[in-house]
């Protein structure tokens, strides 16, 4: 078994993310819980209960958009990688403040009737779906549960041990759940209020994100395809340009696995540009005390032969270099075991 | 050797000075950002209703108590107005009055839920919530249901006793499965009345033979809807007799 699950191994940055994860979420939800009481008092006032389901569920959009903006964004900008290190536990705590959310809904909109609370709000949404409404509900918690799982699988051992492929889907569902919360509000709660403000920040959201999203896959598509040198190998670009301890992704022309060229003291080397923790960028890593650190969370590799060191057991595919007319040149075969 | 590695960030090493200056600016920026939204989100709201649940003070009411079509009891008022007062059982509950005591004259106790001087009362727990009050039942002029004619409302149909404040809001798509609720357990139905002549009115609903409303109104709480009945006003309160099939949604909120 090998040590693959490091990265959620506790340091102090994550410590820090962590703190400042809890310090946003409470002085979010305290100031919307004391502002409310403050803004509208009685008898204008809402219920506690009621401020506190849209205090949390509030939150839980807020966190959403962040969490979904940290990946373009550390595509455009390598600043924002300490963001996407621990993304994951932001995503937790988004499940945790929506989770508040919908549980407040179940006790207090179904509870304290003549059926138990979560039949209350199930068996809630039959007579309406007969007449043809849509349950704006059902849709919130569709999105829960997606939150739910990711939250569920976001160790490295689910990553380990249901295979990146499974994973990674399983972790794109976060855009339909996306797509389900912005149904549920817009459906929900947006019918029952009379200001125009909240449509726009909705669609400020969507469409910030959307664009976040484009720019990063702009940038992505603007990679050019290596030109073909002799023999089958592809120009990997000027030598001379590449620093050492960088890395450069090229592209095959005819399609397939990228590749991360590297200099390493006076050599080149080139492995698989796919990390194989998380499918990271590893041409925009670096070599770190000697291995081709991946810039997503840190998975380190050793330029000769692509494994991890000791204890670890992690390998990637490796590519033959060389250097001819000033050019680095790489044979798109990876080399035999 | 950190020279190599002076712009880029290994969560496991130590933080490269410009991503420490980065994050410094940004982490606080979302926190700010959060908070502004939270503002804005906040004074747009749509205020609470000006609804009072006097949980803490005890209301005796003395009147003709009936047990048909809802729970309720006819008061006269000092200045010898007819009023009507619908009463609730505890939390999402119609109240529980034995039919013995239908028909008569009664003191009921309870917690009162006003809104827009409309009052309805949620009887308290126990033995105490109603007693006879005296033989005055052959001497109670049960008042006539005086027709108004035939209507169509448009409105939101809810549960009363949300609308009058054990809810604020108690209306709306957030609250229709609230208000499911609170029908299915038989607490009266009101449409409250959106357009119109009659708008901002509370009007109780009865089902199309006189009795309860419940499985008609139930697919449509919360929802806006056309709604067509015999309109009528009897003991000071307004009351729908629905037509058959005499709701319809429409299609967008008012
Ligand atoms: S270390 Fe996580 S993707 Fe490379």
């Amino acid at each position: 078994m090998s040590n693959a699950y490091r990265a959620v191994q506790w340091n102090s940055h994550k410590r820090g993310y962590d703190l400042w994860i809890a310090a946003a979420v409470l002085l979010y939800l305290a100031i919307f819980f004391v502002g409310g009481k403050l803004l509208f008092r009685e008898p204008g006032g809402f219920s506690d209960e009621i401020l506190l389901i849209r205090a949390f569920g509030t939150c839980a959009i807020a966190l959403l958009h962040v969490v979904l903006a940290i990946g373009p964004l550390a595509r455009l900008d390598a600043r924002f990688a300490a963001l996407l290190y621990n993304r994951r536990h932001l995503g937790v705590a988004l499940f945790l403040v929506a989770l508040l959310h919908a549980i407040l809904v179940t006790v207090f909109y179904g509870g304290f009737g003549v059926q138990a609370a979560p039949v209350a709000v199930i068996s809630g949404y039959e007579p309406a779906l007969r007449a043809g409404a849509l349950p704006f509900e059902l849709l919130g918690f569709f999105a829960l549960l997606i939150f739910f799982l990711m939250a569920a699988t976001s160790h490295d051992f689910w990553l380990a041990n249901l295979g990146a492929g499974v994973w990674k889907a399983l972790h794109m569902l976060v855009y339909l759940a996306y797509g389900l919360v912005i149904a549920h509000v817009a459906l929900g709660a947006l019918q029952d209020q009379s200001s125009p403000v909240y449509f726009w920040l909705l669609l400020l959201g969507v469409s910030g994100l959307t664009v976040l999203h484009l720019l990063a896959a702009r940038r992505e598509a603007a990679r050019r395809p290596a030109r073909a040198a002799a023999e089958g190998w592809l120009d990997a670009g000027a030598a001379n340009s590449l620093a050492d301890g960088r890395g450069r992704v090229v592209v095959p022309p005819g399609g397939g696995e990228r590749i991360a060229v590297f200099r390493h003291g006076e050599g080149y080397c080139a492995v698989s540009n796919v990390c194989a923790h998380q499918a990271g960028p590893l041409g925009e890593g670096r070599i770190v005390n000697g291995c081709i650190t991946c810039p997503w969370h840190g998975y380190q590799y050793r330029p000769e032969d692509g494994k991890s060191p000791p204890p670890y057991t992690e390998k990637i595919p490796t590519y033959r270099t060389r250097v001819e007319g000033g050019r680095i040149l790489v044979n798109p075969k990876p080399e035999e075991v | 050797m950190t020279s190599e590695r002076e712009d880029f960030y290994v969560g496991y090493l130590p933080m490269p000075p410009a991503h420490r200056a980065f994050l410094r600016w940004v982490a606080p920026s979302i926190l700010w950002t959060m908070v502004v939204i939270c503002g804005i989100t906040l004074t747009f709201f749509k205020p609470a209703p000006p609804a009072v649940w006097s949980t803490g003070a005890l209301l005796e009411l003395k009147g003709m108590l009936r047990t048909a079509p809802y729970p309720l009891i006819e008061v006269r008022t000092e200045a010898g107005r007819m009023t009507t007062v619908l009463l609730t059982g505890i939390g999402k509950r119609g109240a529980f009055v034995p039919e013995i005591y239908s028909d008569t004259y009664c003191s009921v106790r309870g917690y009162p839920l006003e809104r827009d001087g409309r009052r309805i009362l949620e009887l308290m727990e126990g033995s105490g919530a109603i007693t006879r009050a005296g033989d005055q039942s052959a001497a109670w002029l049960t008042p006539e249901p005086l027709p108004i004619g035939r209507a169509e409302f448009e409105g939101e149909i809810l549960d009363s006793k949300c609308w009058h404040g054990a809810m604020k809001p108690g209306e709306g798509r957030a609250h229709k499965a609230c208000a499911t609720l609170c029908v299915r357990g038989g607490i009266a139905p009101a449409l409250i009345v959106h357009s119109g002549s009659r708008a901002g009115e509370v009007v109780i609903l009865v089902g199309a033979g006189g009795g309860r409303a419940a499985d008609a109104v139930l697919p449509y709480l919360g929802e806006p809807v056309t709604v067509r009945g015999e309109f009528f006003r009897q003991a000071g309160m307004l009351w729908l007799r629905l037509d058959a099939d005499g709701i319809l949604p429409r299609g967008s909120a008012p």
